[in-house]
């Protein structure tokens, strides 16, 4: 163990000695040569307080810009098997009730193809989605007796 | 009267922050007053809330001074300065502090060069090998460098810290993570005995928290 050390003022004093003690690019005049400053006149910042104020600087920046715009799975392909709702494709919450998810489900099963994958529910809905888009008057019919 | 570490190098990316952490950490899990000091101006302090040991800022001179001071006066504490890269005039001035001057490097080549060349400059200084491979013919390859490098130094360095998954949690605000607490514990007894020192002499509470 070292027998004699600095103490902090003798720390603080050689440090303050140093030509870079923040670890800065440039070099800092000492406080005693400087040439008083004009009143109002702003003094530039210290290396260490520059550093400071531009780290500072670019948190708030972070802080205040809002959360980014989610752009993952939107728009782009992602891999794999083809969207069959497209790339644009987004999901739809619908509320069924037991006998329409029942009649989906027959649906699909009317829709097996062997060697295919076994179709599911949401291939039914699409099938059916499409298939009203080209008789617009037959799905018009059909949604108005649904109200009825 | 406060036994004083400094972590230097002037090399960046050699684990100064993090050792000087683990060991801060190791210690305080043992019962050790420990404190960090941060006088890297590019580094954030890091709270102090979720740790065992207290971190303090140093960054300007004056309060690094006023600190050490203070802390220079508490007996049974130890006090760790991360000395930061890329300063050795800094870390001349700070190992001018310490107890004991600690140069982590890592295996690279550009490493054990910096490590040699700060060596020479800071006579006190010992050298530890940090994230040291594990793996048996990485290991063969890294002490065979290390031999070839620091062929006269051999006897200022430390024993090879190994690479220790969760390290960085040391740098996290939620603090460490329980699983590293085994591997700080080890690091800090070890630069204990560098400094002729055992955690007997410096514990200040019953060793309960100290059970990993």
């Amino acid at each position: 163990m070292r027998s004699r050390k600095l103490s902090g003022v003798e720390l603080a004093r050689q440090l303050e000695g140093l030509t870079n003690p923040a670890g800065g690019a440039t070099t800092q005049a000492e406080p005693d040569k400087l040439e008083p400053t004009q009143e109002g006149e702003v003094q530039p910042p210290s290396p260490a307080e520059a550093i400071f104020s531009s780290q500072e600087a670019e948190v708030r920046a972070s802080t205040t810009q809002g959360p980014k715009p989610r752009t993952s799975g939107q728009g782009k392909a992602r891999g794999g098997r083809p969207a069959k709702a497209g790339t644009d494709g987004m999901p739809v919450n619908v509320r069924l009730s037991q006998a329409d998810h029942l009649a989906l489900a027959r649906l699909a099963g009317k829709l097996v193809v062997p060697g295919r994958p076994m179709p599911t529910v949401q291939d039914v809905v699409r099938g059916i989605i499409r298939g009203a888009l080209k008789e617009p008057e037959l799905a018009t019919r059909f949604c108005r007796q649904q109200d009825s | 009267m406060a036994t004083i570490i400094v972590l230097a190098g002037d090399k960046g990316g050699s684990g100064k922050t993090t050792s000087s952490h683990a060991i801060a950490h190791g210690l305080a899990m043992y019962g050790v007053y420990a404190f960090h000091i941060s006088t890297d101006p590019r580094r954030e302090i890091l709270p102090s809330e979720n740790r065992r040991y207290a971190t303090l800022d140093g960054r300007d001179p004056k309060t690094l001074g006023g600190i050490i001071d203070r802390l220079q006066a508490m007996d049974r504490a130890i006090v760790l300065i991360d000395g930061g890269g890329g300063r050795p005039d800094v870390d001349r001035v700070l190992s001018n502090v310490a107890d004991l001057t600690i140069l982590p490097f890592m295996q690279s080549q550009t490493d054990l060069r910096v490590a040699k060349a700060d060596l020479d400059r800071l006579p006190e200084a010992v050298g530890l090998p940090n994230r040291w491979p594990t793996q048996k013919w990485a290991r063969e390859v890294a002490d065979r460098e290390l031999a070839e490098e620091l062929r006269g130094y051999i006897d200022r360095l430390m024993s090879p810290v190994p690479e220790i998954n969760g390290y960085v949690s040391l740098l996290r605000d939620t603090g460490a993570v329980p699983k590293i607490n085994p591997s700080c514990k080890q690091l800090g007894l070890r630069v204990l005995e560098r400094l002729g020192l055992s955690v007997f002499s410096l514990a200040t509470e019953a060793p309960e928290s100290a059970i990993a």
